[in-house]
């Protein structure tokens, strides 16, 4: 099977079109950027609170409204089945805003008397007064540090603005799980709860199950009933670990394996959740700057290191059209991820490196020919040359572009929640790779060469 | 031209052996192998990251302001020292705890389901001193000329003495706190003394105390808490307890046993010899856990009781154990992964692995028929070398490693790919099989060098400057890129060498 067999594609007489197509992606990025106002960074960038929730079932569009006006958080669907939520709050603007009009109430209007006072200040989140009454002091010019790291309290009168800001992005950050796990309890109670019991959707594998249900339905029944649980919870092959909806389930599958009536009643020391948190994430915000700015670094290293490389094996010209390549396909990508409302974090920081790499793989291949074309063809012009290269890896270059996007493409559709984005990155990439590195990176060799007055010259180059 | 073709089938055929015997470790085979073989392979296996095994993170930072210069030198080094030595003792199966630029501290700890626990036990600094109780009554003196200050007037009529003691209701700790650290009552406290508070104890069913409290206050029992004034000027420091246990007391509650070193020792013998029948206070991060009565002479070793659970004096007995933290550190960053949550992701990441496997092997065959089965061999192969290297180098395996992985499979048969289409096009330009082959591989190898590297470099750069998850991909993206080299360049050759001997006529299925 063959494609791509002696073609003679006009490559550079269509890098116009090419170039306006580009030009066209890039602009719709940026007004992207102007509609939405700005990336939606991850809290990575930020700072914040990140919590993935699973629920015992699919979780339908009212509920997250529920959700979203109790916390006032972000709260979006996640992964495939529906029963996935994740909640964000980024500390970074709201907290620093707070601190900032409690401070001006204090040094404007006057200090604070009693808790009842915060209400006052504007735009002072209702919600939170509990939690000021735990963390702060009145009317004291001390520190009380309490034996633990973080449980300090503050005078609320005395704090000096960067402190305060300090612990107020230190205070919404806790409040914001209280109040989740709260909320959350509210809308999906747990069944059969009460303190002590045995939650039966935090186990595992059989041996969890088993090693925690010895103690209530021993020896005899244990084993049983563990080995059912946890079937139940893996229930098919690929799809995800799924918690067990309520106690009367787990009281019939007890039955199916053959558990003892005793066994059975014992189950009354048992409940399930009707939620689990999967993960939480919390990033303070000094963190998230630092993260933020070493994603800046490894990006211009990366670049940098890149083009010392090119520039040592081929020409520079050809580490210019390489750069370009590699800052469109990165324009392109964020753009497309812009548009889509996509969330960027880190791991969408290392899909664009490997992106990097990636279009710059098949850069050079192309160069690589355009080298070898110039000292076998001195005779012919550079757009000749560049054309033929182009065509002659042409065929590998799709070949290569199709196995990795099928790679890329089984990862976005069965990889997985966590991965989806950062799957969907590559995938992109991938595409806008191939097409930069055949339409950008080979075409803007002709252009620089133009405006140096050279392109008439009919030179063997100087190959690394 | 024959000792080189020898040479490539030589080194295929030794890194295919060594990369199966590290691999095989990860794939299980290994318990079905009888003991006396599987005594002479490898045992390391690819480790899990937090995000596929579940775990959590921690990043601590230093906050070095609340200390003076001459200490903040190797605070955080010591500080490493002591976390490492709590979580050892802890029981958490291979952790990782490391430094982060100047003051900042990063704890891995796999498995671990009770994060505020965890938390507790590495960022509570537990300075543990032992303190004599005034013994001159001199705290009801202070409260008194505290009651004449505007701020605690409803706050000291609540005191009450009971036995030696002078408590409060539970409800006034925020109070007290405040009291405790007030300058103008700090003035009057004697030189070298300081006032101190216990916990809120819940009244339990035998507690004489709260019976009487309740009687003092005409209540019902309730909570309530002691104030103590303290002699500071000499005290014990838990820095010289050479062990700390959880132990039980004279009625069975969890209570921690502890042995001093010699200083402390005799420091402890002078104390309890002179001042029989004062009360000595154990006092842990500033407040008191408790302050038994001395009745006589001790020498090592010693009980500590107060309210604990089994859990609480076994965390407070790890940290006595491994030291009090020079410096207070402060969570900067958590992360948290349910068990679940990495199960899924690894059905989900082989699913995925497979799937593009599938896809990418049964196009090559499709598209290069002989030649693309020569391909899978290597993509194959590769895997295998994946693995075994992950195990050899004892690398972490996380979620987008896995994708680095899959990320591969894609981009391994580009080298490949490239040698194919060269060797077509030599043949299109009539060059006979061997003479394509040779030229094939020759012509392509620039390319998959210059190519390969690049990719290098984006890789090195993601070690270097990314954290946990990131460097895993990094890990993988290299060792793919490196095992994809060798596979296409050196293996793949082999077969191709052995395959064009055996040719009868000049054909060659690509």
């Amino acid at each position: 099977m063959q494609i791509f067999t002696n073609t003679n594609f006009d490559i550079i007489g269509k890098r116009k079109i090419a170039f306006v197509i580009s030009a066209l992606l890039i602009l719709g990025g940026v007004a992207g950027l102007f509609i939405f106002g700005g990336f939606n960074l991850g809290i990575d960038f930020t700072g914040g609170v990140r919590v993935q929730v699973k629920f015992s079932e699919a979780i339908g569009a009212s509920d997250l409204t529920v959700i979203r006006d109790e916390l006032s958080m972000d709260v979006y669907s996640f992964g495939g089945a529906g029963d996935e939520v994740v909640i964000r709050n980024k500390t970074e603007d709201s907290a620093k805003q707070l601190a900032q009009d409690i401070y001006d109430y204090r040094e404007g209007v006057g200090l604070f008397k009693s808790f009842d006072d915060l209400l006052q200040v504007e735009n002072f989140p209702v919600e939170l007064l509990p939690f000021f009454e735990e963390q702060f002091l009145l009317n004291k010019d001390v520190l009380v540090v309490q034996s633990g790291s973080e449980s300090r309290k503050l005078a609320l009168n005395t704090i000096e603005l960067d402190a305060l800001i300090s612990d107020i992005e230190t205070l919404v950050e806790g409040a914001t799980r209280v109040r989740l796990t709260d909320t959350l309890a509210e809308l999906r109670p747990a069944d059969n709860y009460a303190e002590g019991r045995l939650n039966l959707n935090a186990q595992n594998s059989v041996e969890e199950y088993a090693r925690e249900l010895l103690p209530l339905l021993g020896e005899e029944d244990a084993p049983k009933l563990a080995t059912a649980l946890s079937s139940a919870r893996n229930f098919s092959g690929v799809s995800t670990m799924r918690l067990l909806g309520n106690m009367s389930e787990v009281r019939e599958l007890a039955g199916n394996a053959g558990v003892s009536a005793e066994g059975v009643s014992a189950l009354d020391g048992c409940y399930t959740s009707g939620f689990e948190v999967q993960s939480v994430n919390v990033i303070g915000p000094k963190v998230g700057e630092e993260l933020g700015a070493s994603a800046i670094y490894a990006v211009i290293i990366a670049l940098a290191g890149l083009l010392i490389y090119i520039s040592l094996r081929f020409e520079f010209a050809f580490a210019l059209g390489a750069i370009a390549a590699l800052a469109h396909d990165v324009m392109v990508t964020l753009g497309i991820f812009v548009l889509l409302g996509k969330e960027i974090n880190l791991s969408i920081i290392a899909a664009l490196l490997t992106l990097i790499g990636y279009s710059l793989n098949d850069t050079i291949v192309v160069y690589d020919r355009i080298r070898e074309d110039r000292k076998l063809l001195r005779r012919r012009s550079l757009t000749e040359i560049i054309n033929r290269a182009v065509n002659e890896t042409l065929s590998r270059t799709v070949l290569t572009s199709g196995t990795t996007l099928f790679v890329t493409l089984a990862l976005v559709f069965f990889g997985g929640s966590v991965i989806h984005d950062f799957a969907l990155a590559l995938s992109i990439g991938v595409l806008v790779g191939t097409y930069s590195s055949i339409f950008i990176a080979s075409p803007f060799l002709i252009g620089w060469y133009k405006m140096r007055g050279k392109e008439t010259v009919k030179q063997g180059g100087t190959p690394g | 031209m024959a000792g080189k073709r020898r040479f490539y089938g030589l080194v295929s055929g030794l890194v295919l052996v060594i990369a199966l015997i590290f691999a095989l470790p990860t794939t299980g085979v290994y318990e079905l192998l009888p003991p006396e073989v599987a005594e002479w392979l490898p045992t390391d296996t690819v480790q899990l990251g937090l995000d596929l095994e579940g775990g959590m993170v921690l990043r601590l930072e230093a906050d070095m302001g609340k200390l003076p210069p001459s200490e903040q030198e190797d605070a955080v080094e010591r500080a490493l020292e002591i976390i490492r030595k709590r979580v050892d003792a802890f029981g958490v199966a291979e952790p990782t705890v490391e430094k982060i630029g100047t003051n900042g501290i990063s704890v891995q700890l796999p498995g671990i389901r009770d994060a505020e626990r965890a938390k507790a036990l590495i960022g509570e600094r537990a300075i543990l001193e032992f303190m004599l109780v005034d013994n001159e009554g001199r705290l009801p003196v202070i409260l008194t000329q505290a009651n004449n200050l505007p701020a605690y007037k409803g706050l000291i009529p609540q005191a009450l003495a009971v036995g030696r003691g002078v408590y409060f209701p539970g409800e006034a700790e925020e109070e007290l706190k405040q009291l405790i650290e007030d300058p103008t009552i700090i003035r009057q406290v004697p030189r070298g003394y300081q006032l101190a508070l216990s916990e809120v104890k819940e009244p339990t069913a035998n507690d004489d105390i709260a019976v009487e409290l309740a009687k003092g206050w005409g209540t019902n029992a309730q909570p309530y808490l002691r104030i103590y004034l303290l002699d500071a000027r000499r005290p014990i420091k838990g820095d010289n307890l050479t062990d700390a246990r959880l132990d039980r007391d004279e009625y069975q509650r969890p209570a921690i046993s502890f042995e001093f070193n010699y200083s402390g020792s005799e420091a402890f013998r002078e104390v309890t010899g002179t001042h029989q029948g004062h009360l000595l206070a154990i006092v842990l991060d500033g407040q008191v856990i408790s302050a038994p009565v001395i009745n006589s002479e001790i020498a090592g070793r010693g009980i500590i009781q107060g309210n604990f659970t089994a859990e609480q004096a076994s965390d407070l007995s790890i940290k006595l154990r491994a030291g009090a933290l020079p410096v207070p550190l402060k969570v900067v960053m958590e992360d948290t992964i349910g068990p679940s949550l990495g199960s899924d992701s690894i059905k989900y990441g082989i699913t995925a692995a497979l799937i593009g496997l599938a896809v990418v092997l049964i196009f090559m065959v499709f598209w290069y028929k002989g030649s693309g089965i020569i391909a899978d061999m290597a993509l194959i192969f590769n895997m295998v070398i994946i693995v075994a290297a992950l195990a050899m180098l004892g690398a972490t395996l996380t979620l987008p490693g896995i994708a680095g992985i899959i990320l591969t499979i894609g981009m391994a048969v580009d080298a490949n790919v490239l040698i194919f289409e060269r060797i077509r096009e030599e043949r299109r330009n009539g060059k006979s099989v061997p003479m394509a082959v040779k030229s094939g591989y020759e012509k392509a190898f620039i390319t998959i060098l210059d190519a390969n590297i690049t990719t290098l470099i984006t890789a090195a750069v993601l070690y270097l400057l990314g954290t946990g998850p990131i460097r895993g991909f990094a890990v993988t993206l290299g060792i793919g890129i490196l095992s994809s080299m060798f596979t296409a360049l050196i293996f793949t050759r082999a077969i191709f060498n052995g395959r064009i001997r055996r040719l009868k006529n000049d054909k060659l299925s690509i």
